[in-house]
């Protein structure tokens, strides 16, 4: 499948900001209180939705006529597509509510905490079941695909709040308030659930890359797609068009398949190996806390390129059953 | 909506029989041209005079060898929509550009809805759907729905471009539900296959297998030695001329 760029930072920052949005409604948290004492959530829930907003909004530049794209609201009964439309814009709305709310300890934004943590929840379910509903792509049609998605959003989105956590330490001692120590457990608290949402997203990684192997084509062959089994093996002898098409561009996308093992061990380093070292380092050692974000931060950038190309890998990979007539 | 209807008064349909189809292309270009002057967007072409043209086209035939030991067949193999019932197409449009008509099953796309953002592509196993590089709208076979109910066209008219051009009398166009229709006798007589079955889409269409050939009633090819043919020994006359000519 054609891997296009506009669908994998889509599906990569969208995760991360609905990860992000869903452990904010999970924990109230990263709770930014001695900073910003008005809105206490209202950054951590302005860079959720800044996050997957700028995914959305990649989305849309997959659409030959984006201009149509508010019609894509109108299908839920039985489009996944148009399930995930309306379940972003409600997880995001969500989310502004959040960013409104003048305390954090009200009934209000408890309710509306757990509103969040479900819409964010199933607006990456469902980004993931666009895919895993194609019966036609074998590597797809799968529970693991879900699983997939719904395990990098949370990893993505703790990474993320641990970022914030410690952002937020930075500004309290620029504004010399006294760096309370449930932030900085708060920032270990994440630091390590991050961590274990890596090593979990990378097992379920692990088990999918080894499902798309031993899948295939799933039950498909050329003798299926063209019935002539009984007549012995089957293979094109005359291509149908003399040129690549629509069906071979996004269909039959094979460039950089050669390269995929070594593009496979890159994504295991950037979105795991690199993010895990620089959550040790930061929990390992006592640095300053300017220096606990930076490398933090340095852990989610890097950690988000890793996801990007798992994303190229997903696409790229797999295979769709038309490429049997060909 | 995209949901899919329950049942559908006609299931209208296409039965192409493999083992008339000389792959002449007259299909291809039947269609290609109906449907760039008929119902919705023309169908587009990208660098047609170039060196990489491309271009949406609905129906296309691909031509297939099967190899079983030494018995070798060609089969001239036109695919175009299906027209499935459980169309998968259909119920991922997010929009409510795709449908699926509930009074004769035909597959439409309605281009003022569509978005452009190419899952259904993406759904159909077969690759029955091809974006529109110019329109940028889903494009697929109609059944030439402009065609068939067109009460301006002489009556042997009404019936898809590709039915009504194939010079071999390959295609057939009727309804699947109508037990005496052409299609549903063809089918049940020459056991008319569903592509890819086990995809669930429970395609409309159907494909009559090739006949079998004749096997083993050529001898052995190593029995057989063409080179032996082509150089007769000389018998009579000829062989005593031969002997002269050795001779001089």
């Amino acid at each position: 499948m054609h891997p296009a760029l506009s669908i994998i930072l889509f599906s990569t920052l969208s995760g991360a900001g609905f990860g992000l949005g869903a452990v904010l409604g999970m924990t109230g948290f990263p709770d930014g209180s001695p900073v910003l004492a008005r809105y206490p959530l209202f950054a951590p829930a302005m860079a959720a939705i800044l996050l997957a907003s700028s995914g959305l909004v990649c989305s849309v530049f997959h659409l030959r006529r984006p201009a149509r794209a508010w019609r894509a609201f109108s299908q839920w009964k039985s489009s996944w597509l148009s399930r995930e439309g309306i379940l972003s814009v409600a997880a995001i709305a969500s989310l502004t509510g959040l960013a409104m709310m003048p305390r954090v300890d009200s009934p209000t934004v408890i309710m509306l905490g757990m509103a969040a943590f479900i819409l964010c929840g199933l607006a990456v379910f469902s980004t993931a079941m666009i895919y895993r509903q194609l019966r036609s792509v074998p590597a797809w049609y799968s529970a693991l695909t879900p699983l997939l998605y719904v395990s990098f959003a949370l990893a993505s989105g703790l990474l993320a709040a641990s970022v914030l956590a410690a952002g937020f330490s930075v500004l309290a001692e620029i504004q010399q308030i006294y760096r309370p120590v449930a932030q900085l457990n708060a920032i270990n608290g994440l630091a390590t659930a991050a961590g274990a949402g890596i090593v979990l997203a990378w097992i379920v990684q692990t088990a999918w890359w080894k499902r798309m192997r031993r899948v295939g084509m799933g039950e498909s062959t050329p003798e299926t797609a063209t019935r002539l089994e009984k007549f012995g093996k089957v293979r094109l002898l005359e291509s149908p068009h003399t040129e690549s098409n629509y069906l071979l561009d996004e269909m039959g996308f094979v460039v950089g398949r050669r390269h995929a093992s070594r593009l496979r061990l890159l994504a295991l380093l950037f979105g795991g190996l690199l993010p895990i070292t620089c959550l040790g380092m930061v929990q390992m050692s006592d640095l300053p806390s300017v220096i606990d974000f930076t490398i933090l931060l340095l852990a989610l950038i890097i950690h988000l390129v890793g996801v990007c190309l798992s994303r190229w890998l997903f696409f790229a990979e797999a295979q769709h059953t038309v490429t049997l007539y060909y | 909506m995209t949901s899919l209807p329950q049942s559908t008064q006609r299931r209208l349909g296409l039965v192409i029989d493999l083992d008339v189809c000389v792959g002449c292309q007259a299909c291809v270009v039947n269609c290609k041209s109906w449907n760039s002057g008929g119902y919705g967007a023309p169908l587009a072409d990208t660098d047609p005079w170039g060196h990489r043209p491309s271009g949406a086209w609905l129906n296309r035939v691909h031509g297939y060898e099967t190899v079983d030991g030494e018995n070798a067949m060609m089969v001239h193999f036109p695919k175009s929509c299906l027209h499935c019932d459980d169309a998968p197409c259909v119920t991922v449009c997010p929009t409510g550009a795709s449908l699926k008509r509930e009074e004769d099953g035909i597959v439409l796309v309605d281009e003022s809805k569509c978005m452009g953002c190419g899952l259904c592509a993406w759904a159909c196993p077969y690759g029955a759907r091809e974006m529109d590089p110019v329109a940028g709208v889903m494009k697929k076979c109609t059944l030439c729905v402009d065609r068939i109910y067109n009460e301006n066209l002489p009556t042997e008219d009404r019936e898809p471009a590709c039915v009504r051009t194939c010079p071999a009398n390959a295609r057939f166009f009727g309804d699947f539900n109508d037990p005496n229709s052409t299609v549903s006798k063809l089918t049940a007589r020459r056991n008319g296959m569903e592509l890819m079955p086990e995809q669930n889409t429970r395609p409309v269409n159907r494909y009559l297998p090739p006949t079998e050939r004749d096997h083993d009633t050529f001898p052995n090819p190593g029995e057989l030695n063409l080179a032996d043919l082509a150089e007769r020994e000389p018998t009579g006359i000829l062989a005593w001329v031969d002997r002269a000519l050795d001779r001089i």
